[in-house]
């Protein structure tokens, strides 16, 4: 069942002299139980699509144009009073930075007692109950319920916050580089625990990264973006085996990977582009590689190439 | 092969500030164990890398090498000289010869120097060119560092560049003095994976042209293999596990070893659900350092000689150390 349609999203952020096209004609759907892996680098869009969804791109950015369709509304279009109702309800968030979230001078699990009572039809005695529940699911133990913030650790921080984020028994859950601050051990155990939540409550969840590598361990399906657009969607196995796009083939060439014996490294040649100054045609063609003549002039349009779809001309 | 950096026992501890009534109230002084008595030698030529989680000890082992602050107790040794107690003026000539590369190029270059003027300033320091001569040889070291046309980068400020033309701009300024040795602290940590391998590259470019050796510090083990020639693992302050890129990455003896490159991320999903063999999700903090083995109260083979010995650090292959009392029964 589809969870979620993103109808040719633009978000762009309205600056003094220029415009930022940072998400620009994107188009995803999102099925229930589904982790979709989010990937891109720096200034690709990807976390201002992430934001775009709740509505909470910061100003001067706006959607100005595009549908995202949930439970039979359209979240782009809605006023902020009815957004309310689905942010941190039906949609939940996480951060990279959990400590910008928490608040540093109350405790934890009362932190959490409070999300379940400003969204559920509960008591306070069934609240600290469920609260305690939600710590232990995220792997917290139940009595560390009464420490601060600043008790945790970086990695019990960022489970506390899931906990929180999971509490309101939401459909879909975008975590925006939710372990690129912590350790690569508890990065992991993070990664096993968004696959038990998936499992366990039927989840969705949008992990945005910039390691494709991240991704690769738990989405279904992944969803490259390259300058503001989606480049290539397909499932992980198939962008693993079968990548489409040069940009995508590239990024799988550059990707470091410990367990190959092959010690070539690559790398795409020349920089991201600024999303104030686009190049003409493919915004990937300065880079790439198979760039014919026609890419500097003609942007792709989506197409579905063996179940990806692919924003090259290559394969229109 | 002749070593070039030989440390000797090295510690480091930073007192833990303490409150006005801490220090009314308790006699006792804490102590951040950031590096706890580490010995290795670094071979002229090689790529040592030393890899580890956050606060294992790593940066500022590479901060005392680069003489930025001194050791609690331990020597140093650069090429064959003791430079553990060079002080001011003392330490110019090894900063010509040690040059440091950081993993925040934004954060390492003067925000209202120019990036030419940031190349060539080195130069200047060290009275080895000034004037049109500096410029000429920081025109060069800009090409060389792939920042071309040179003319167009000399005049720009860091705000104009991307993340890794400015790591480009710090590769130039640390290498325009010809040095014999590098510290080069996460230096491609922060550049997107696309160019990655452009900085790995441009770093390799150099140690061939001039010969240079590099400490290489990283959390990223995946980037550690492509370029390490040898790799300490460090844990609490401690180096657990030393020896070959090779066998550090393909037969690790060390338990720590085993669980941080399991937990590694491989862009491979046919390799999902691979163990963690580890217990807990943090590492002890550096101020209560546990008894006998740091590591004992997160390893699944932890025993009692683990809770009251320290192992030391021994040989399992010819070159290959390993600080744990079971490393035979677990390999």
């Amino acid at each position: 069942m589809v969870l979620m349609e993103i109808q040719n999203l633009k978000t762009y952020y309205f600056l003094p002299d220029y415009v930022i096209k940072a998400v620009d004609g994107v188009s995803m759907k999102i099925e229930e139980g589904e982790i979709i892996g989010l990937v891109g680098e720096s200034g690709s869009g990807k976390s201002t699509l992430g934001l775009s969804i709740l509505k909470l791109v910061p100003p001067p950015g706006r959607i100005v144009d595009g549908h995202i369709f949930f439970e039979g509304l359209d979240l782009a279009t809605l006023g902020e009073e009815e957004i309310e109702k689905i942010r941190g309800a039906k949609i939940s968030m996480v951060f990279q930075d959990p400590l910008t979230s928490l608040d540093p001078l109350m405790r934890v699990g009362d932190q959490l007692v409070e999300t379940i009572l400003a969204h559920r039809n509960v008591s306070k005695e069934e609240a600290v109950e469920m609260a305690k529940e939600y710590l232990e699911m995220v792997g917290i133990p139940r009595d560390r319920f009464y420490d601060y913030p600043h008790q945790f650790s970086g990695g019990m921080r960022q489970r506390a916050m899931i906990a929180m984020a999971v509490s309101t028994q939401p459909k879909l859950l975008i975590a925006d580089e939710p372990t690129t601050a912590l350790d690569v051990i508890v990065q992991a155990q993070i990664m096993r625990l968004f696959e038990k939540l998936r499992d366990e409550l039927n989840l969705s969840i949008i992990l945005i990264t910039h390691d494709i590598s991240v991704a690769m361990e738990i989405a279904d399906k992944i969803g490259v973006m390259y300058a503001g657009q989606l480049v290539e969607f397909a499932s992980s196995y198939e962008i693993y085996k079968n990548p489409l796009h040069p940009y995508t083939k590239g990024l799988m060439e550059a990707v470091p990977n410990i367990e190959l014996e092959d010690m070539k490294l690559n790398y795409i040649p020349g920089n991201p582009p600024d999303l104030f100054n686009l190049p003409s045609g493919c915004r990937f063609h300065p880079r790439c590689s198979r760039a014919m003549e026609a890419c500097k002039s003609r942007e792709a349009k989506e197409t579905w190439v063996d179940n990806h779809m692919v924003r090259c001309l290559l394969y229109e | 092969m002749s070593e070039i950096i030989r440390v000797e026992d090295l510690v480091k501890y930073f007192p833990v500030e303490r409150s006005f009534i801490e220090r009314l109230l308790t006699r006792e002084r804490k102590w951040v164990h950031a590096v706890d008595g580490i010995s290795f030698t670094i071979r002229k030529g090689e790529i040592f890398t030393i890899a580890g989680e956050t606060g294992c000890g790593k940066t500022t082992t590479g901060r005392l090498i680069l003489r930025l602050i001194d050791p609690t107790s331990g020597r140093i040794f650069f090429d064959n000289i003791e430079i553990t107690k060079l002080r001011g003026s003392q330490l110019r000539p090894l900063r010509r010869r040690i040059q440091p590369i950081f993993q925040d190029p934004y954060a390492s270059l003067n925000p209202r120097m120019k990036i030419g003027d940031a190349v060539k300033h080195p130069l200047e320091i060290h009275g080895i060119a000034e004037g049109k001569e500096a410029k000429e040889i920081a025109l060069d070291m800009l090409a060389k560092v792939g920042l071309v046309p040179p003319e167009r980068f000399y005049n720009t400020y860091p705000r104009d560049l991307s993340g890794g033309q400015r790591q480009r701009v710090a590769i130039a300024r640390a290498m325009i003095l010809k040095p014999e040795f590098i510290v080069a602290d996460e230096p491609v940590s922060m550049i997107d994976v696309s160019l990655k391998a452009s900085i790995l590259k441009l770093m390799l470019q150099f140690k061939e042209e001039l010969g240079l050796t590099y400490l290489f510090i990283t959390h990223e083990l995946a980037v550690a293999k492509y370029i390490s020639d040898r790799i300490a693992i460090m844990y609490l302050g401690k180096i657990v596990e030393l020896g070959p890129a090779r066998n550090i990455l393909t037969e690790p003896k060390h338990p720590y070893t085993k669980a941080l490159l399991a937990a590694v991320p491989v862009p491979n999903p046919e390799r999902r659900g691979r163990g963690i063999p580890i217990r807990g999700e943090v590492p002890p903090s550096p101020i209560e350092i546990p008894e006998g083995c740091r590591f004992n109260p997160r390893c699944p083979y932890a025993d009692e000689i683990c809770k009251k010995e320290e192992p030391k650090l021994q040989e399992v292959s010819p070159g290959h150390l390993a600080a744990c009392h079971f490393v035979e029964e677990i390999s």
